[in-house]
């Protein structure tokens, strides 16, 4: 009985329609007056953007220069990602684009080519990171046969680089420009410019026979 | 942040609801538009998913009581109500058992809510203390206490 009472009594309270009206009014007025500032949706947008500006930037940017000189002197600028995203050639012209492949690729393709006799390739490999420039050797002379029998390697680092650069010289040949500076101060830098490595190569066995002389 | 339509289905379905929460706690109708808008400013803005309309129902209930808490907790609204105007009230909102309205809204305050959900909404004892964060023995004791003074003022059998 008293159950029923209550439920009677309470079923009698309703909300009339101009509160209700008077609550929407204001809802919705404060709901289009504030609308709250997408966070989310900018920082996932700026952070994406963020990946994508890096990740391009990161590609484009070479940490690694692989120098292949012999008659003809090509240098491979290498990214990060261990592909090659821009390449510089001296006293030859590249018929085959190299651009994107992966390094091995591209320096196979190129030991492969007319440019390169393979007789007495010299590759350079330079960068800042001289564990890097070791295990990219590595990876060179393991990857083709022509890479393991037709080449010699060495390193540099990468102020070389930017030398070699200055000196409009491969970055291979102008190592062995220092060296032969070494064994005859008199070389010039003009001398060196105008010489093939085949040249350089010569004077250099040249130079350890006047030098063995002169010891022994 | 709720669609226009939402928020006006929401109003529909629930403006009885919290009015009469609103009617067990304040005991004043003036203070029931604030209350309103507050509620449901709240489920405009609440953002999680509902898992069922009993669990919306629940959230709505459990802010409305939480608002009222929060508005009695002001000093200026602490002010109890005389016996006279607990009657006009009573009169006012359920003119066909203003003797009935009267006894509940005599009660003390936690024995209201709890009768008013118990008996209306139809929670058991384990749900209220659920919804009211209260131990499960209180609402037994809190219920018992109140049907006993339900019975004294307005007669009758208090396991009705």
């Amino acid at each position: 009985m008293t159950e029923n009472k209550i439920k009677e009594a309470f079923q009698e309270i309703k909300a009339d329609d101009t509160l209700k009206q008077h609550t929407l009014d204001t809802i919705l007025s404060k709901q289009t007056k504030k609308k709250p500032f997408p966070t989310k949706l900018v920082l996932t947008t700026a952070l994406l953007l963020l990946t994508a500006v890096g990740g391009i930037f990161s590609y484009t940017v070479p940490v690694y220069a692989i120098s292949l000189d012999e008659d003809a002197s090509v240098e491979l600028h290498v990214n990060m990602y261990q592909k090659v995203v821009s390449v510089s050639t001296y006293d030859t012209t590249l018929t085959t684009s190299v651009n994107n492949m992966g390094y091995t690729e591209a320096v196979t393709t190129l030991l492969d080519s007319d440019l390169f006799s393979n007789s007495n390739v010299v590759i350079t490999v330079a960068g800042n990171n001289e564990e890097g420039c070791q295990k990219m050797i590595q990876n060179l002379q393991h990857c083709s046969n022509t890479c393991m029998a037709n080449a010699s390697y060495n390193t540099a680092d990468s102020e070389m680089i930017a030398q070699a650069k200055e000196c409009d010289m491969s970055l291979g040949k102008y190592k062995m420009y220092l060296i032969l500076k070494e064994m005859d101060p008199t070389i010039t830098l003009e001398e060196a410019q105008n010489m093939t490595m085949q040249e350089m190569h010569q004077r250099m066995g040249k130079e350890m026979g006047k030098m063995m002389k002169e010891s022994g | 942040m709720r669609t226009e339509e939402d928020i006006r289905m929401c109003v529909e379905q629930y403006a009885d609801t919290v009015r009469r929460i609103c009617v067990v706690n304040l005991k004043n109708e003036a203070d029931t538009d604030d209350i309103f808008q507050n509620v449901f400013l709240k489920y405009a803005q609440y953002e999680a998913d509902f898992t069922s309309e009993e669990h919306k129902k629940a959230w709505i209930i459990k802010v409305t009581e939480n608002a009222c808490k929060d508005f009695l907790k002001s000093f200026f609204n602490k002010n109890r109500i005389s016996l006279d105007e607990i009657k006009e009230m009573a009169a006012s909102v359920s003119p066909s058992h203003p003797e009935v309205m009267e006894a509940v809204l005599q009660l003390p305050e936690s024995y209201r809510n709890a009768i008013y959900l118990f008996y209306y909404e139809g929670y058991s004892a384990v749900e209220i203390a659920k919804l009211l964060k209260k131990n499960v023995n209180t609402i037994y004791t809190t219920l018992d206490r109140a049907k006993k003074q339900l019975k004294e003022r307005l007669g009758g059998d208090e396991d009705d």
